[in-house]
């Protein structure tokens, strides 16, 4: 059942909260082994919120929208009483924290019930969520498979069916990576839309928090949600909450595919996907973005210099507790002369604007979310455009320079016969309602759809 | 950057931030280092006209 669905009938009595709460942890308990996703099961939490709900229920009160909905959280955001662990061994004993993240406290507002949190690569930096540490998160589609990262946890739960909906965090793709290879809906909203307050960070510059769902309208319903301005977060926009519709509406979008780099470096299958998606939009041109490939090389040294940076005082102390696949990236990107990151952050001034250009004549643009699907765990290294390349970093190649400049994507799956992958809907700044437009006429076209494994 | 320099510099640099680095973590270091300045040099090589200002506060 989907988040509206359960809603719907927890709202009708057909349910209670708490049965829903007690069939999710046991199919958690049941799946969760074979896909190692959960990192931490709050389970009394979860019961004591689901109570709640069945006591507004009792006393006829409204529901709220996503009343009795269970969902779990990337171990990287704050829950109350909970270390907030970020994918690393050195912060299991850390202080328990004293309040919940602003989107989980929003989470709880609309009536969702936590039930746990997951799994992720070490704080945020990989695509793939194999950490060393708590073991890499299983494919739901093929367990010997990856199911992406960073938010690989929050992309398998709900691919497994253990969760409805879930929230991640995207600092180069971290959301749209994972929904790609499991086949489930994400959104990365526009950079400084919802806070960050109470979420570890990676790189200030880029990160992004958002929603991962198994349809259009579920996507919407919790973004909804999660909307409003927040004091917490300096990057924050502070704008008020703009709501998007549930359901597609025809419009006429001005929809371009990308072409140029995304299709060199697209394995054939992602490369389907993107046309698939553009002939159903009735797509009306094939376009290559400006310089891109140097807008993905100026994210990438940005992420090293500030995540370097960041970690550089644990690494000095901690080196041996340290996640080994990536500690020496950091490190190196810890000694990124200041001359490059500044440069890199002028680029991005710069293909803001040539942005800005592009969508002077098109409302969204289509690109593959991930250059492949799912790879087995442990893949090093991926022929990709007659190249040799690191597969670790380069599942990024098609997400890294489009939230270099913070612009709102929904990723989509897309049907196919093989592994999950899924399409970028690209819009302009603060444009959401364009993502979702496309995303749920994909929908309803019978062109993307969520796939989610039998439990 | 050829190999020896880049070696040469992550020493340096890696004592300029107070770092000590045994042999074996200064040369994986190296390694991931002389992958971030192959991605820096499409950047580096990049003309960029002087009005363009970085964003510190980045508003798309």
């Amino acid at each position: 059942m989907n988040a509206l669905e359960i809603a719907a009938r927890i709202r009708a009595g057909e349910v209670s909260a708490v049965q829903v709460v007690d069939a999710a942890l046991a199919t958690i308990e049941r799946r969760n082994p074979a896909i190692n996703c959960f990192v931490e099961v709050t389970a009394s939490r979860a019961r004591e919120e689901a109570k709640a709900i069945d006591a507004l229920r009792g006393r006829g009160r409204t529901l709220p929208p996503l009343a009795g909905v269970p969902y779990a959280v990337k171990d990287l955001f704050d829950v109350t009483g909970l270390a907030t662990i970020a994918g690393s061994a050195l912060h299991r004993n850390s202080p328990p924290a004293a309040t919940d993240a602003a989107l989980v406290e929003r989470m709880r507002e609309a009536g969702a019930v936590l039930v746990g949190t997951l799994n992720m690569d070490a704080y945020a930096y990989g695509f793939t969520t194999e950490n060393t540490a708590f073991g890499p998160t299983r494919n739901p589609h093929d367990p010997s498979r990856v199911a992406g990262g960073s938010s690989g946890g929050s992309g398998a739960a709900v691919a497994a069916g253990m969760v409805p909906l879930s929230l991640g965090s995207d600092t180069n793709g971290s959301i749209r990576v994972p929904a790609s290879l499991c086949g489930i809906f994400g959104l990365k909203p526009t950079y400084g839309r919802l806070p960050r307050s109470g979420s570890y960070p990676f790189v200030d510059s880029l990160d992004h928090l958002g929603p991962f769902a198994t349809t259009t309208a579920d996507l919407a319903i919790c973004y909804n949600a999660l909307q409003g301005p927040h004091a917490g977060d300096p990057a924050c926009a502070q704008r008020p909450i703009d709501p998007v519709s549930r359901k597609a509406d025809g419009r006429g979008l001005r929809v371009a595919r990308l072409t140029g780099y995304f299709d060199r470096f697209a394995s054939d299958e992602a490369r389907a996907a993107s046309v698939r998606a553009a002939e159903c939009l009735g797509a009306v041109a094939e376009i290559e973005l400006p310089e891109v490939e140097r807008a993905r090389a100026a994210a990438f040294i940005i992420t090293a210099s500030e995540g370097g940076e960041r970690h550089l005082s644990t690494l000095k102390k901690h080196y041996a507790d340290f996640e080994p696949l990536s500690r020496d990236r950091f490190l190196a990107g810890a000694l990124t002369p200041a001359a490059w990151y500044l440069k890199a952050q002028r680029l991005r001034g710069w293909f803001r604007d040539r942005m800005a250009e592009v969508f002077s004549n098109y409302d969204v643009l289509i690109a593959p979310a991930t250059p492949v699907s799912a790879m087995p765990i442990g893949t090093e290294w991926l022929d990709l455009g007659g190249e040799k390349l690191p597969l670790r970093a380069s599942m990024g190649l098609f997400t890294q320079p489009i939230s270099f400049i913070g612009l709102p994507v929904v990723v989509a799956p897309i049907v196919t016969p093989g592994l999950p992958i899924g399409v970028q809907l690209i819009a302009p700044p603060w444009r959401e309602d364009l993502c979702f437009a496309a995303a749920a006429n994909l929908e309803l076209a019978g062109v993307a759809r969520s796939r989610i494994t039998e439990a | 950057m050829k190999p020896e320099d880049i070696e040469n510099f992550v020493a340096a640099a890696a004592q300029a931030q107070g770092l000590t680095l045994d042999p074996g973590q200064q040369q994986r270091v190296a390694v991931a280092f002389a992958r971030n300045a192959d991605i820096a040099r499409l950047v580096l090589e990049f003309d960029l006209p002087e009005s363009v200002e970085p964003a510190p506060v980045f508003t798309p």
